[in-house]
């Protein structure tokens, strides 16, 4: 008897630590090559804080501009690339990237500061229509775990529970305990698969765009003839609703909507 | 401005003003008369201390008798603002002898040893036709001790002329170049003993095409006597505005409009109707001041680069509050521009500061001085820099140009050139004012120094690629082959006909194996032995029965029970004659023998795991 369960604390410990192992490789995935990337992009940043620091803006957005060619970005890293452009007069790039800093930092204050900052030198002020409870929650969920690293993780605990469901159908793994870590891993192993493949069939936000021209011009129809139902100004984040090749039907924070040309605008 | 302005008017009663030299002035109390009115000339000496008094003699004028040669007199004593002023007068009253114009010639008075001359007046006497009519109003009686004795007196409702109240509007000047300054003043006259209340602005002033700037005028006005064609009238001023063209052209200077209530003063003898009356008596007037125009003139060419528009007399002086600092601190440099002229929209001067300097946009402090005739003041741009490298450097010399239209050119002024020596080599740029989080108040935080967290860009969605799916079934999949396995070892550990059955091939092909090996080593007995173990073990497995011990009948017996085909149990019949022969008589068999039962065991092997299976 006693050795029955020391063979089966045997095979648990096994499926643990298989499991445990497949769940790492599932997160680090290509870590050599990332690794590398990773080396590089930090060099690169540091050297275009030097720029920045320095006053050199222009040679700064184009170090950080070398990082995010390798794939790669950070908080810091688009933070620092807002700064760069709010010092160039680029209003429009300025909300851009320090919109996109505060998704991964949503915390940080300086991010905050600085957005508010920019958001004073914004000519346009529209009403917002209200998030919705669960989009808040995506949002705050999503700003903590990434999508990936949310279905990765779900992956991982599906592998364990898997693990520990074989280990029952062999004939160990049958005590109390195992019963009940089976029922937390199911739980919340399909808890996060849920929310990681929901929030990437349907993301937490909402497909953005900044206006970068001075001026641009909203049509009622995709066409330069069509009626002018507004005039929206640089830095104004909007909705993207529809890319075409040369018109995006947006949507303003007010939810009214119409057509712009594609040059007026950045994704964020 | 409106209510204020009501309020300020409520107060306009005559009175004299503060005293300041001696002062004669002759007035008469109508300029035009009826045939049937009666004309008071008044002379009027006002003063501090006017001292000895004679009287003077009155103006005879042809078309006037006078109607008493002793002048009534009258003496008043104000104290303004604690200025004690006197004021004595005399007055003779003439009736027209006939219509046409008369003229007052002038006075001669003699105060103390002084000799003063009055204007002459012009008197115009027309038919009494001609005069307006007072109407009055029966019924009323508001004369308490009229009605009281049964004497009514009907009261008098007298209509203000547009002469006796009116606004005057005094501009600077008719004729200006775009951007000077253009002193608007308006003035409000109404006849004495006219009492005005409740004065407002009708609407809003507009001056389209100019720049306005207001002057200050008393908020407690105190009427000033003022004598207009011989006769007075309290004046006080309105509103004064500074206006300054922003465009070449004909502009026009919308009127000022006011509404207010007046009374004239009453001709009854009366005093209780006097005083009873006189809520009863304010009739509304509107008035209006004509509109102003003027000619804005453009600006002659040939300005100076640094002109950006600035018109007026102007100075301008530049500081700087160090010449020598650090590296990062900070740098001001006031530039000051003291003048006449539009102030508001005085540009900052161009000032670009050597490359290694960080400028910030300038605070800008305007300093304006309403009180006089013409917008004084002082601007004041102060540039905040801070040197981002040491060395010696100089501040530009800062150029200002502007229009002096008083002498018809452009004029420059000039702040000198400064030296500048920054030492030290921190480059930390300093915040002018922080948030009490430490942020700066109007700028954006400083860089961040550590990179953080790298997380990759661009990557598809997981919904859309094939692992996330295959890492969900491929553990499934195991947990099923587990399964399965599970339960064939565990089927195979309790179910004998099951485990036999699984094992009925595997067994028969092993003894078939062996029988091969056997037939080539020769052993033809053996060989025949092992066939025949391969084909009653391959049936004993699949029928779950004991297959040891049984004769040939019972064997066909239970063949047939299990529904055999008889041909196959003939088949199983030969083959096993034939392995007896062989293990009996082994020198009898042949070669070929040995071959033909080994494929007619294997073949009845298969068939009849066909027809077992089959029949299951």
């Amino acid at each position: 008897m006693i050795a029955k369960h020391t063979h089966d604390d045997f095979l648990c410990k096994r499926g643990i630590l298989i499991a445990c192992l497949t769940a790492i490789l599932a997160y680090v995935g290509d870590s050599g090559t990332v690794f590398a990337q990773i080396a590089e992009a930090t060099q690169v940043f540091d050297e275009g804080t030097r720029y920045l620091e320095d006053g050199h803006f222009r040679e700064a957005v184009a170090a950080y501009d070398v990082a995010e060619r390798l794939g790669l970005g950070s908080g810091a890293l688009f933070y620092n690339r807002g700064v760069a452009h709010y010092r160039l007069e680029g209003i429009g790039q300025a909300v851009r990237y320090f919109v996109r800093a505060s998704r991964l930092l949503p915390d940080d204050p300086w991010i905050q500061h600085n957005l508010d900052i920019v958001a004073g030198r914004i000519i346009d002020r529209f009403s917002e229509l209200p998030t919705p409870v669960w989009k808040r929650l995506q949002q705050g969920l999503i700003s903590h775990l990434s999508v990936q690293a949310l279905i990765k993780a779900g992956l991982g605990l599906y592998f364990l529970f898997i693990t520990l469901l074989i280990m029952k159908v062999r004939g160990s793994g049958q005590g109390r305990w195992f019963r009940r870590a089976r029922t937390a891993l199911a739980v919340i192993a399909l808890s996060f698969l849920l929310v990681g493949f929901s929030s990437s069939i349907w993301p937490a936000y909402p497909t953005q765009a900044v206006i970068l021209a001075r001026e641009v011009s909203i049509h009622e129809q995709p066409d330069a003839d069509a009626a002018v139902t507004l005039i929206v100004h640089e830095g104004l984040v909007v909705s993207t609703v529809t890319r075409g090749e040369d018109w995006v039907l947006i949507q303003l924070p007010n939810g009214a909507r119409g057509w712009v040309t594609a040059e007026g605008l950045a994704e964020i | 401005m409106r209510k204020l302005f009501g309020i300020l008017l409520l107060s306009f009663y005559p009175t004299y003003l503060a005293a300041q030299d001696m002062t004669v002035i002759a007035s008469v109390n109508e300029t035009t008369i009826g045939t049937e009115e009666t004309l008071t000339y008044t002379i009027e000496i006002r003063g501090a201390n006017p001292g000895v008094i004679q009287t003077p003699s009155p103006p005879r004028p042809e078309g006037l008798t006078i109607l008493q040669t002793v002048p009534g007199t009258q003496r008043n004593v104000s104290i303004t603002n604690g200025v004690v002023e006197q004021s004595y007068g005399f007055n003779w009253s003439y009736r027209p002898l006939g219509e046409g114009k008369v003229e007052l010639g002038q006075v001669s008075v003699r105060v103390g040893s002084t000799n003063y001359l009055t204007e002459s007046i012009a008197v115009t006497i027309v038919p009494q036709s001609q005069r307006p009519k007072r109407t009055t109003r029966p019924g009323l009686r508001l004369d308490p001790f009229s009605a009281l004795f049964n004497t009514p007196e009907p009261e008098e409702d007298l209509e203000p002329d547009p002469g006796d109240i009116f606004i005057r509007v005094i501009s600077s000047r008719q004729s200006v170049v775009q951007n000077e300054q253009v002193t608007i003043e308006y003035q409000l006259f109404f006849r004495e003993g006219i009492q005005l209340r409740q004065s407002r602005l009708t609407d809003s002033w507009d001056a389209e095409g100019f720049w306005r700037e207001e002057l200050d005028v008393e908020t407690r006005p105190i009427p000033q006597i003022v004598v207009e064609n011989g006769v007075r009238f309290n004046k006080i001023v309105l509103k004064r505005a500074a206006v300054f063209p922003t465009r070449a052209g004909t502009l026009t200077v919308d009127p000022l409009r006011i509404e207010s209530e007046a009374v004239l003063p009453s001709r009854s003898r009366d005093p209780f109707q006097q005083l009873f009356s006189l809520r009863s008596r304010f009739r509304p007037v509107e008035l209006a001041s004509p509109p102003v125009v003027i000619e804005s003139l453009a600006l002659p060419g040939q300005a100076p680069a640094s002109f950006s528009g600035a018109v007026g007399q102007y100075r301008m002086t530049s500081v700087v509050d160090r010449t020598e600092l650090d590296v990062g601190e900070s740098l001001q440099l006031v530039i000051r521009i003291s003048g006449t002229g539009n102030l508001a929209t005085l540009d900052a001067p161009v000032f670009e500061p050597p490359a290694a300097f960080e400028l910030y946009d300038p605070q800008i402090k305007t300093n304006l001085t309403r009180s006089g005739r013409y917008l004084s003041g002082t601007k004041t741009f102060t540039f905040v820099m801070v040197p981002r490298s040491n060395g010696s450097f100089e501040l530009p010399a800062v150029e200002f140009s502007y229009f002096d239209p008083e002498g018809a050119r452009y004029r420059t002024d000039y702040a000198a050139a400064t030296p500048i020596r920054v030492t030290g080599s921190n480059a930390d740029p300093i915040a002018i004012a922080a948030t009490a989080a430490g942020l700066p108040v109007d700028d954006v935080a400083p860089p961040m120094d550590q990179a953080g967290v790298w997380v990759r860009l661009g990557a598809p969605a997981l919904h859309g690629e094939t692992w996330p799916y295959v890492a969900l079934l491929l553990p499934l999949i195991i947990l099923g082959a587990v399964f399965l396995v599970q339960r064939h070892h565990n089927r195979l550990g309790m179910d004998v006909t099951y485990a036999r059955k699984r094992r009925a091939h595997p067994l028969a092909r092993k003894h078939l194996k062996e029988a091969r090996r056997l037939k080539t080593i020769g052993e033809t007995a053996s060989f025949f032995g092992e066939v025949e173990r391969a084909v009653l073990g391959f049936i004993g497995n699949r029928l779950n029965i004991s297959e040891r011990g049984l004769t040939r009948t019972q064997l066909d017996s239970v063949l047939e029970a299990a529904s055999l085909d008889p041909a196959l149990r003939l088949r199983l019949k030969n083959l096993l004659d034939a392995c007896d022969r062989g293990r009996f008589a082994p020198a009898s068999v042949r070669s070929a023998d040995l071959s033909e039962a080994y494929d007619d065991a294997a073949n009845f092997i298969v068939s009849l795991n066909s027809a077992f299976t089959a029949k299951a």
